[in-house]
C-alpha cells in the first residue's frame, strides 16, 4: 500500500489546526468576551415577571365597622379572532351585564385581538357567564373597591378607579397607605410558554395595603344624613351640610354634604355630588362670625360685660349704611344681649373698639384663612383678607361674618374652640391604621393651641346659651339639656358683581354645642338657600335633631346649667 | 543502612527487577533463596480464580447494598419531601380559600349591618327612633332645681 504523501498530510492538519483555532478564538469570543450580553439576551427571552397585585387596605368607622372594601372579581375580555358568532355571543353576553347588544357586538366584530367587554364584574355573574362557555370570551381576576353602606359617607370615603387607583376622597388621600407593595412573580418560560423545570423562579409575594380607621361613627353618620336630606327637603333648600365633632380631640364623628351618590356606580353620580363641600367649599359665615369678635372683646376687656350700649337699627360706615337683620328701635344692650339677638349694629360697635389690628390678629388666631390641618384633598383654606388691604367697611363687615369667606368646617372649628376652653385643636379624620402585621399605629394627634383664655371660653359659652334660650336660637333647644350655639343667615355674594348680594338668597347656619358647661360634641347645620331664609328657623331645628341622636349615641349626660351673662333683656 | 528484604518469587509473574542503587548489594551477593515446593501450574490458576470470584461476589453484594441502601434514603427522602411539599400546597390552598371566606363573610356583615339595610327593615316593621331624650335620674337629698329634670345650675364667674 502506498502511504500518503507527508507534505499533504502535514498540509490538511495545518488546516484542520486553522479551523480549530478559528473555532476556539470564536467560542472564547462568545463565551468570555460576550458572555454577559448573550447571557442577558438569552435570559430576556425565557425570564417573565407577572406582577401581582396587593390587597386594597380597608377602610374602617371608629368602632372597627367597613365603610370600604375590596372584593374579588372579574375583568371580561374577548379575543375577536376567536369569537366565532358575534351577534349570538353579544346577545347572551349583554343582558346579564347591563350592556347594549348592538355596542357588545361591535366590539366583538372587530379586528383587535384584545378587548375589555366589562370591567369589575360581580364574581357571581362572571360565574354565570363562564359557565356559557362562550368561544373567544376570557376573564381575569381582578378586586374590586366596594361601600358596603352605599351613600353613607360617600363624598368623605371617595372612591377608586378600574386600575385600582384612589381618585377621591380618603381613598386619593391615603392611597399610598391603602394600595400597599405589587408583587412579582419571575420565571423561566420555554418555547411554548411552560415554565422550564429547575429554571429561574421566584416569587416575591404583594404586600397588602394598610387599613385605615377613621373617626367617623358609621350610625351617627347615617342619622346625620337622614337628618339633612329631610330637612333640605322640607326648606326647599339647594342643599346642606352637616358636621359633628369632638371638641376635645377633634374627632369628626359625623359629615355630610347633601346631595350626596352612591360609590358603588360613581360613574354615573353628578359632579356636584361629589365633591365634600363641607371642605371643599367656602361661604360667608355670616352672624357664626360673631362669636370671634365677643371673644376677642372678651379677652381685651374692651366693653365690660354689664355695659349696655346704645344700638341703634343702622349706622353708617364709610359710604356703606349697616343695618340689623329685623327693624327695631334703638336699645340698650349689653355684650351678651347683642349676641343673642345677633345684632349687626351693636357687633360693628364691639369691634370698633377692638380695633382692626387686635380684630385681624384674632380671627387669625381663630384659624380662618387657612387650611385646618384635618388631610383631605382638596380642602380649601378660605378667604381673608390681610390686614394691609383692608379698608374703611373690612372690620365692620367682617365683625358679623361679611366679607371673609369660611369652609363649614372652619367655622365648626371656631366654636369647637370655645367648647374646649379657648383651646384649639386641629380636626382629624383618621383616628389609626392597621399595618398588614396586625400592628395599630394611632394617628397623630397634633397639641392645641391656646387662643383665649378658659375663662373667656366659658363667657362666650353663656353668651351662646344665653342666645338658644332667649335669643334667635330657640329652635335648637333640647328638653333636659343646655345647649349653647349661634344662628347665622348670611347673604351670598353675587359673581358677577363684587361687594353685591343676591336678593332673598342666604345660607342658613346654626352651629352650637351640647351640654353648655362641658360640652361633648359640635355641630354645625348649615342650609343652602332655603325657602325659610333664617338661620334659626331652617337650620336650628337640623341641629337639634341631629344633637338629640348624639346625645342618645354619645351618652351625654346633661350636666350643669351655666347662668346667663350679665343681659337687659328679659329672659322668657 | 539495610538491606531489601528477600523477597519469595512467584511462578505466575516474573520477579520484577529494581535498578541497583548505589550503596545496596547486587543480586549477587544476596542470600539464596528458600527452596519451595513446587505446585502444578493448572491447579494454582484455579484457586487464584476462585479466590478472585469470591472476592468479586463480596464486592458486588456490598456494593449492590451501599448503593440500593442510597437509592432507598435518597427515594425517601424525596418521598417525604414531596409530601411535605403536597401539605404544604394543600395548606397554602386552605389559606386561600378561608381568606375568600373571610372576605366574603366581611363583606356579607358590612352590608347586613349597613344602618341604611336596618333602618329601612325598621321602618317596615313601624320602628322609629325616640321623639326625645331625658334622662332620669334617681331623687337624692339635694333640692333639684328648676330648669330641666336633673339639671343643676352653676354659678358662673
Amino acid at each position: 500500500m502506498k502511504r500518503p504523501p507527508l507534505k499533504r498530510l502535514i498540509g490538511l492538519l495545518c488546516v484542520m489546526v486553522l479551523a480549530l483555532a478559528v473555532i476556539v478564538v470564536r467560542l472564547a469570543v462568545l463565551q468570555v468576551s460576550q458572555a454577559g450580553a448573550y447571557q442577558t439576551k438569552a435570559l430576556d427571552q425565557r425570564v417573565h415577571s407577572i406582577a401581582i397585585p396587593a390587597a386594597r387596605g380597608l377602610i374602617l368607622d371608629r368602632n372597627g365597622d367597613a365603610l370600604a372594601l375590596s372584593v374579588p372579581a372579574r375583568d371580561i375580555y374577548a379575543d375577536p379572532r376567536y369569537v366565532t358568532d358575534p351577534w349570538g355571543t353579544a346577545v347572551r353576553l349583554a343582558p346579564p351585564l347591563g350592556l347594549d347588544v348592538r355596542s357588545v357586538a361591535r366590539q366583538l366584530a372587530t379586528d383587535a385581538t384584545f378587548v375589555y367587554v366589562a370591567r369589575q364584574v360581580n364574581l357571581d355573574v362572571a360565574t354565570d357567564i363562564e359557565n356559557m362557555h362562550l368561544p373567544g370570551i376570557g376573564f381575569l381576576p381582578v378586586t374590586k373597591r366596594y361601600y358596603p353602606a352605599g351613600s353613607l359617607a360617600s363624598q368623605l370615603l371617595g372612591f377608586v378607579g378600574v386600575d385600582g387607583t384612589g381618585l377621591a376622597g380618603l381613598e386619593l388621600e391615603y392611597q399610598g397607605l391603602l394600595a400597599g407593595t405589587a408583587g412579582e412573580r419571575t420565571q423561566e418560560i420555554g418555547l411554548h410558554g411552560e415554565p422550564i423545570a429547575g429554571g429561574v423562579d421566584v416569587d416575591r409575594p404583594p404586600v397588602p395595603g394598610s387599613t385605615v380607621e377613621i373617626t367617623i361613627d358609621r350610625d351617627f353618620q347615617y342619622q346625620a344624613q337622614v337628618a339633612l336630606e329631610e330637612s333640605v327637603q322640607a326648606n326647599h333648600a339647594r342643599g346642606g351640610t352637616v358636621i359633628a365633632m369632638n371638641p376635645q380631640t377633634g374627632d369628626i364623628y359625623a359629615i355630610a354634604t347633601y346631595p350626596w351618590f352612591n360609590p358603588n356606580d360613581f360613574t354615573h353620580a353628578k359632579p356636584n355630588t361629589q365633591a365634600l363641600r363641607a371642605l371643599t367649599d367656602v361661604f360667608e359665615p355670616g352672624s357664626t362670625n360673631k362669636i370671634i369678635t365677643a371673644a376677642a372683646a372678651v379677652q381685651e376687656h374692651v366693653v365690660p360685660l354689664d355695659q349696655r350700649l346704645t344700638v341703634p337699627w343702622t349706622m353708617r360706615v364709610g359710604n356703606f349704611t349697616i343695618h340689623d337683620a329685623q327693624i327695631h328701635a334703638t336699645e340698650q344692650l349689653t355684650l351678651g344681649d347683642i349676641i343673642a339677638e345677633s345684632s349687626n349694629v351693636g357687633t360693628v360697635e364691639i369691634a370698633q373698639r377692638l380695633g382692626q389690628a387686635r380684630m385681624a390678629s384674632y380671627l387669625s388666631r381663630f384659624g380662618l384663612g387657612r387650611s385646618t390641618g384635618v388631610g383631605f384633598p382638596g380642602e380649601a383654606s378660605g378667604i381673608m383678607l390681610p390686614l394691609y388691604q383692608w379698608n374703611d367697611t373690612s372690620l365692620a363687615t367682617m365683625a358679623y361674618g361679611q366679607g371673609i369667606a369660611v369652609t363649614p368646617l372652619q367655622m365648626l372649628s371656631v366654636f369647637a374652640t370655645i367648647a374646649n376652653d379657648g383651646r384649639r385643636v386641629s380636626p382629624r379624620l383618621v383616628k389609626g391604621t392597621i399595618g398588614p402585621d396586625g400592628s395599630y399605629h394611632e394617628a397623630a394627634v397634633v397639641p392645641g393651641q391656646r387662643v383665649v383664655s378658659p375663662q373667656t371660653a366659658l363667657m362666650v359659652r353663656r353668651m351662646l346659651a344665653y342666645a338658644v334660650e332667649a335669643g334667635t336660637g330657640r329652635n335648637a333647644q333640647i328638653g333636659g339639656y343646655q345647649v349653647a350655639g349661634k344662628t347665622g343667615t348670611a347673604q351670598i355674594p353675587l359673581p358677577s358683581r363684587l361687594g353685591y348680594y343676591s336678593a332673598g338668597q342666604y345660607f342658613a347656619s346654626f352651629i352650637g354645642m351640647v351640654p353648655a358647661a362641658n360640652p361633648q360634641v359640635v355641630i354645625a347645620a348649615i342650609l343652602d338657600r332655603p325657602a325659610t331664609q333664617y338661620g334659626g328657623i331652617a337650620a336650628a331645628p337640623l341641629f337639634r335633631q341631629v344633637a338629640r341622636y348624639a346625645i342618645a349615641r354619645l351618652g351625654i349626660e346633661p350636666g350643669r346649667v351655666l347662668l346667663p351673662p350679665p343681659h337687659a333683656l328679659p329672659l322668657p | 543502612m539495610s538491606l531489601p528484604a528477600e523477597r519469595t518469587p512467584v511462578a505466575a509473574e516474573p520477579a520484577r527487577r529494581r535498578p541497583s542503587r548505589p550503596g545496596t548489594v547486587p543480586p549477587a551477593h544476596r542470600a539464596a533463596p528458600l527452596p519451595k515446593r513446587e505446585a502444578p501450574a493448572g491447579s494454582r490458576a484455579a484457586t487464584s480464580s476462585a479466590k478472585r470470584r469470591k472476592h468479586h461476589l463480596g464486592f458486588f453484594v456490598f456494593s449492590a447494598f451501599v448503593v440500593s441502601s442510597m437509592i432507598l434514603t435518597i427515594v425517601t427522602l424525596n418521598v417525604l419531601l414531596a409530601q411535605t411539599s403536597f401539605r404544604m400546597d394543600a395548606a397554602q390552598e386552605r389559606i386561600d380559600r378561608l381568606t375568600q371566606e373571610q372576605v366574603d363573610l366581611v363583606r356579607h356583615q358590612a352590608a347586613l349591618s349597613a344602618p341604611g339595610r336596618i333602618a329601612a327593615w325598621a321602618r317596615r316593621h313601624d320602628m322609629r327612633l325616640p321623639d326625645d331624650i331625658r334622662f332620669l335620674h334617681v331623687p337624692s337629698t339635694q333640692a333639684v332645681p328648676a330648669g330641666g329634670a336633673g339639671i343643676s345650675p352653676e354659678a358662673a364667674p
